[in-house]
């Protein structure tokens, strides 16, 4: 059985994600700090891990053994105005969101390539598009997306497949520390006039992440149901 | 047993139309292979497949036709003609022809499709648009008209999409189909051949998979979207 790597994988997209793999036969890994909302099967390796430490991940990513697809989906926001946010939050964001994926994935390419197969999948945003709240939460989400492009030059043409899914706002915890303004503002533009959900996203990246043709490369998917057209 | 679920697609005799027709057969879809010439094609009418010949460039007969084919659950707006002339050496007749089928006629599908879709409340309808809406291209009105696709599939899901109905789009890079062979320039080929990561043109099936998703399986918030079938060749 292929196996995925899924982080972030304790609640929201990430959990589903990985009840998605696992619902098309793939062994699951489920990377996060806190698993104590997660209610996936025992037959579920856990990897407890807080990905503010960028450091550790080359010798973690060591000891998983073959990954063939990997969801770099573990991402946080805080939503402090830009003049009132805490380096620490400011370090937090930009290396959980876009650090550790770069480094997820540069410890993981070398497999991929020997094999001459692999998929990434990041998890982007439409906040890459628009701006966001979160200063930094918006930026680390265009960096990421930036990264899918440049590590899908780096890995295409060893055949490994990088792109990304770009999700609207999203019914998960992360959604619920909006301000009211903007989930109003998603309310105005979405057409099935509800937020999308996360087993929505999940399958998109389980697309991605196991079964699109080779020639989706580099690319972004949009899951926004209109609220960014891009 | 439930009645087979319906996809009409344009452009079906030959290259990504043909593979599409394929990949829905296959998918278990009734399908409607509508093209202007299907001589020397291998679709042959069987079974869930019915062929339908028509030239598209004569808007006035989509209502009629589309009305008189019955229950449609997936369209997919594949036709498109591409000159290779440069500007210059343009006609006005080349110009009309162009515009009417890759742009007008697929506008004309979407309307009169539409409106069972919305009667159901589902409907599934996925355009062919291109690279060639982001980047120049040698046939000013090809890229033209795939820029158009773009900004219809998304007015189309804005008014389509409240009324549970899908548009999408799929845009490909090179594609080895008769189009590439014939439009391409051997540099235009080769300056395409260096961005791609594969350094392959890619298959019609490929394309046709990324229609299957969106024809049937993609989630419903999946909506004026354009996949980007490139890789690499242009990154957006």
């Amino acid at each position: 059985m292929p196996a995925a790597l899924i982080t972030g994988a304790g609640r929201g997209i990430g959990l589903q994600a990985a009840r998605a793999f696992l619902g098309t036969d793939w062994t699951v890994l489920a990377l996060d700090k806190d698993f104590s909302r997660c209610d996936l099967p025992p037959s579920v390796r856990r990897l407890q891990y807080d990905l503010t430490d960028v450091a550790g991940i080359g010798a973690l990513a060591g000891t998983l053994g073959e990954i063939d697809s990997l969801v770099n989906n573990a991402g946080v926001l805080y939503c402090e105005p830009y003049d009132a946010i805490p380096e620490t939050h400011r370090r937090e964001i930009m290396a959980v969101n876009v650090e550790a994926p770069v480094a997820l994935i540069q410890a993981l390419a070398p497999q991929m390539m020997a094999r001459r197969s692999g998929r990434i999948v990041n998890v982007g945003s439409v906040a890459a598009f628009t701006g966001h709240p979160d200063l930094w939460y918006g930026a680390s989400k265009a960096a990421l997306l930036n990264v899918t492009k440049s590590f899908a030059g780096w890995l295409g043409p060893h055949g490994v497949l990088v792109n990304a899914v770009a999700p609207g706002p999203t019914q998960t915890d992360m959604y619920e520390q909006l301000p009211q303004s903007r989930k109003d503002g998603v309310m105005r533009s979405v057409y099935a006039g509800r937020v999308c959900r996360p087993d929505e996203v999940a399958q998109a990246i389980l697309w991605l992440g196991s079964a699109c043709p080779e020639y989706v490369n580099g690319a972004t998917l949009d899951v926004n149901n209109g609220s960014y057209s891009r | 047993m439930a009645q087979l679920r319906t996809a009409l697609v344009t452009g079906a005799a030959r290259g990504i139309g043909r593979a599409t027709v394929d990949a829905l057969l296959s998918a278990g879809m009734r399908v409607i292979a509508l093209d202007r010439n299907f001589e020397g094609g291998a679709l042959v009418a069987s079974g869930p497949l019915e062929l339908v010949r028509q030239d598209l460039e004569d808007l006035a007969a989509i209502a009629p036709r589309v009305a008189a084919l019955g229950r449609i659950d997936v369209l997919v707006n594949n036709a498109g003609v591409q000159n290779g002339l440069p500007i210059e050496r343009y006609t006005d007749e080349a110009r009309t022809r162009l515009l009417r089928v890759n742009l007008e006629a697929p506008v004309e599908l979407i309307r009169a499709a539409s409106k069972q879709m919305i009667e159901r409340g589902s409907g599934r309808i996925v355009n062919l648009t291109s690279v060639a809406a982001y980047m120049p291209h040698q046939d000013l009105w090809y890229g033209v008209s795939k820029a158009g696709i773009v900004s219809f599939t998304r007015s189309f899901a804005a008014v389509l999409g409240p009324h549970g109905v899908q548009v999408n789009a799929v845009a490909p890079g090179p594609i080895e189909t008769d189009m590439l062979r014939r439009a391409a320039a051997p540099e235009r080929r080769e300056l395409l051949m260096k961005a791609v990561y594969s350094k392959r043109a890619g298959r019609p099936d490929e394309v046709a998979d990324v229609i299957r998703w969106l024809a049937t399986d993609a989630p419903v918030l999946i909506n004026g979207a354009v996949i980007d079938v490139t890789d690499g060749s242009f990154l957006r």
